[in-house]
């Protein structure tokens, strides 16, 4: 038997669920050639343990249910109280800029007060107020 | 015919060869008769001794080995089938599961990642599941001669899984 016909005999072994070892020209076959015992006893072993190894079930979820998740997320998302975070700028602008000069504290032989406002709305105000003296 | 002296050299290559191939002969007849492997390679290896007068070490001796377990097992097969076994041993048979299950499931799992997606199904469906070809073909909209083809790559796919030839 050559190769080839020895490959469509087992297949057709496999296709109807019967054993190529019950078949004696397959057997004949593989006792002529020993160098395909080893890849015929793999191939066989493996298809028998088929019935006990599950395929990687790929989860596939009905659609109504996938719309539905879609919709809640949705919704979720659009009643959710804006939480507003406080960002800096990408970079600062003084907008107006101011010095002091002070009353000397005691022991002070001046001191002045440095004010920059960064940002000015009608209900918010930031500024940087630095005060700064020196000693006598 | 047997050979029944052979020089004390000859016995102790001999002896070296068995100790080299005995894991693979026994692997080879783990996945033949996973319950039985031990005592099939124990009266393999009885066998070869009593014909190692037949033996070459120049020619594919671990094939020579595996051809002889081989024919330890068809003579076991056929015994077995003259044979009426009690009804005990066959259930027992039947729901004691072989040492080599876990990694002959593993090996399958490995070799199966190998496969295409379609082949994959194709295989798990037949061999695994029990599906007839015509229900596969129904199920995946295919001609039933492209079921076939594709099923018969995939176990060409698996055959050549060999672990031994890793």
């Amino acid at each position: 038997m050559h190769a080839d016909d020895f490959d469509r005999a087992l297949q057709r072994c496999f296709d109807l669920r019967t054993d190529p070892l019950d078949d004696p020209e397959l057997a004949g076959h593989l006792l002529a050639h020993p160098e395909a015992l080893a890849e015929f006893a793999q191939l066989r072993a493996l298809l028998r343990a088929a019935p006990e190894v599950t395929a990687p079930v790929r989860r596939r979820w009905p659609l109504p249910l996938l719309a539905a998740a879609a919709l809640v997320a949705l919704a979720a998302t659009a009643l959710w109280p804006a939480r507003v975070e406080a960002t800096a700028p990408a970079s600062w602008r003084v907008l107006t800029s101011s010095l002091t000069e002070q009353r000397a504290p005691a022991g002070a032989a001046f001191a002045w007060q440095t004010r920059e406002v960064l940002v000015q709305t009608d209900r918010t105000r930031l500024e940087v107020v630095e005060q700064w003296s020196r000693n006598r | 015919m047997p050979r029944l002296m052979t020089d004390p050299a000859t016995d102790a290559a001999f002896t070296a060869f068995l100790q080299q191939h005995r894991a693979h002969a026994l692997a080879f007849l783990q996945r033949l008769c996973p319950r039985e492997a031990e005592d099939l390679l124990q009266e393999t290896l009885a066998k070869v001794w009593r014909y190692r007068g037949s033996w070459d070490p120049a020619r594919n001796a671990a094939a020579w080995l595996l051809q002889a377990a081989f024919r330890t097992f068809l003579d076991q097969q056929r015994r077995r089938a003259r044979e009426v076994v009690a009804d005990e041993q066959l259930v027992a048979e039947q729901t004691e599961a072989p040492a080599c299950a876990a990694e002959l499931r593993d090996e399958l799992t490995r070799a199966l990642a190998a496969l295409s997606e379609l082949e994959r199904a194709l295989l798990l469906g037949f061999h695994g599941q029990q599906r007839s070809l015509q229900e596969l073909a129904r199920q995946h909209r295919l001609p039933l001669n492209t079921v076939k083809s594709h099923l018969h790559r995939a176990r060409r796919k698996l055959a050549a899984e060999n672990p031994d030839a890793r």
